[in-house]
């Protein structure tokens, strides 16, 4: 909310976060960037969580200026909630008979994995 | 932007602030010729239908709430699919941006808190998200909780979920955290929390993540008030830990018994400033008490001149200045624009 009545006092300085943490994030949501470019969405996932993990961490240590930790909270929320973990496609078989002796186990498998990433 | 709600009725004038699940605009009511804030949902949270009707719900319950400390909701609807809350507009500033602040303050500011909850409530509702950002104090001192009911609304998605827990979890009671219902004693712990950082500077507990949050609930000592502020008195300290105990059983009965604790040496406080402010209506005997001693130390304050907020001594203000609003990062089509935009973002901001 803003004050009212504002005349009498100088604008206030913008907030802003120190450059050394500010960096940090920042390196670290392009990382998350550069692992969904180069498809690696898991990775993505996993970068994204630490940048959370490090986000709140600044936020409850006050080293988030006030005015400034909603937009930086919902905005690393936001990213991590698009992120999805999409594990690479079950390379094909090409002869039905193998298929069908192991396709099965390869899909457990692979179920397996995917819990695991979540 | 969105210009105009209500079919015109509410006309936005500018953003007062943007937050993890809303953005907040001052507007004028033109039917009533009066400023109001209107909350908006960002588009992203409003693809899940049962979460919008939740949202304009429980929006509706908080607006039957009328109380000084509260801050009044008048109307809420949907505007091209997008929900919104039309409140009471309140000029000045949260608690979550003044810092630590001289005992009789936070006394003055915690006993007020503790009134409009009661009044929530002694009506059936529990806020759920106390917390400093949510606890605004107008240019005359007076104190008013706001976004009663949104919490609970915000309970149904997993992404405000998310946001509230990275904005409150200092706040959060040990059974919110345990995942079980909030009650009118979580609140109370939720407020003690509050207190403790306005007296400390810091929260309850130093944490770095939720886990480590439950555990230093469950197992953790909080470091006595006076241990990190020796100036102030037991009977604050006892009142707000009381307030922080970690079994809700423990805790001072309800918001308006932990008013009277916290009440009990009102009139012997340091205070730098005590603004005028109406009477709060504060169940219990030491209500007229307090009355007095608020209007003695007005008197006082204004007789020394003191216009000061904050401790500090510097700050020669009368009011603080309108934070500086924060444009959020630029929207993005893709995940990896989101992220990159936020890189951006970060670096624009820091210093």
């Amino acid at each position: 909310m803003s004050a009212c009545g504002g005349t009498q006092h100088a604008a206030p300085p913008p907030p802003t976060i120190s450059r050394s943490l500010a960096s940090s994030l920042a390196t670290q949501s392009d990382a998350v960037a550069a692992a969904l470019a180069a498809g690696n969405s898991c990775r993505a996932l996993t970068l994204a969580r630490t940048l959370q993990r490090r986000t709140i961490a600044a936020i409850n240590q006050h080293r988030v200026d006030a005015a400034l930790q909603e937009q930086l909270a919902s905005a690393v929320n936001a990213l991590v909630a698009r992120v999805h973990c999409a594990p690479p496609p079950v390379a094909p078989v090409h002869e039905d008979k193998h298929d069908e002796e192991h396709g099965r186990g390869k899909h457990k498998g692979h179920d397996k994995k995917h819990d695991g990433d979540d | 932007m969105i210009e105009a709600l209500s079919s015109g009725r509410y006309r936005i004038e500018r953003a007062l602030g943007h937050g993890g699940m809303a953005t907040v605009y001052l507007a004028h009511d033109e039917e009533l010729g009066r400023p109001v804030a209107v909350k908006v949902l960002p588009e992203h949270l409003v693809l899940d239908d049962d979460f919008r009707a939740r949202f304009v719900r429980e929006a509706r319950l908080a607006g039957r709430l009328s109380h000084p400390n509260i801050v009044r909701v008048y109307d809420a609807g949907e505007a091209e699919g997008r929900p919104f809350i039309v409140m009471e507009y309140v000029p000045g500033t949260s608690l979550a941006e003044v810092g630590r602040l001289p005992v009789g303050r936070v006394v003055d500011v915690g006993v007020q808190a503790c009134a409009g909850l009661q009044h929530a409530h002694d009506a059936g509702l529990v806020h759920r998200d106390v917390k400093p950002a949510n606890l605004l104090v107008r240019e005359d001192g007076v104190l008013k909780i706001a976004d009663f009911g949104i919490a609970r609304a915000a309970e149904s998605t997993r992404q405000t979920q998310a946001g509230t827990l990275l904005g409150t979890a200092a706040y959060l009671s040990p059974e919110q955290i345990a995942g079980e219902d909030a009650t009118p004693a979580s609140d109370v712990y939720a407020l003690g929390a509050v207190l403790y950082e306005l007296l400390t500077g810091r929260p309850p507990y130093a944490f770095s993540s939720l886990g480590e949050l439950a555990a230093k609930q469950s197992d953790g000592l909080i470091e006595p008030v006076a241990d990190v502020e020796p100036s102030v008195p037991r009977e604050v300290e006892a009142a707000v830990m009381h307030a922080l105990a970690r079994d809700a059983g423990f805790r001072p009965g309800s918001a308006a018994e932990l008013a009277q604790e916290l009440g009990t040496e009102r009139d012997e406080l340091p205070t730098r400033r005590l603004p005028q402010r109406r009477a709060v209506s504060v169940r219990g005997r030491r209500g007229a008490l307090w009355l007095a001693a608020a209007l003695v130390l007005a008197a006082l304050a204004l007789a020394l001149g003191l216009a000061k907020l904050r401790n500090g001594g510097d700050d020669n203000r009368s009011s603080p200045p309108a934070p500086a609003r924060v444009t959020p990062p630029t929207p993005a089509a893709t995940a990896e624009q989101q992220a990159r935009n936020l890189a951006r973002w970060l670096r624009v901001h820091s210093r």
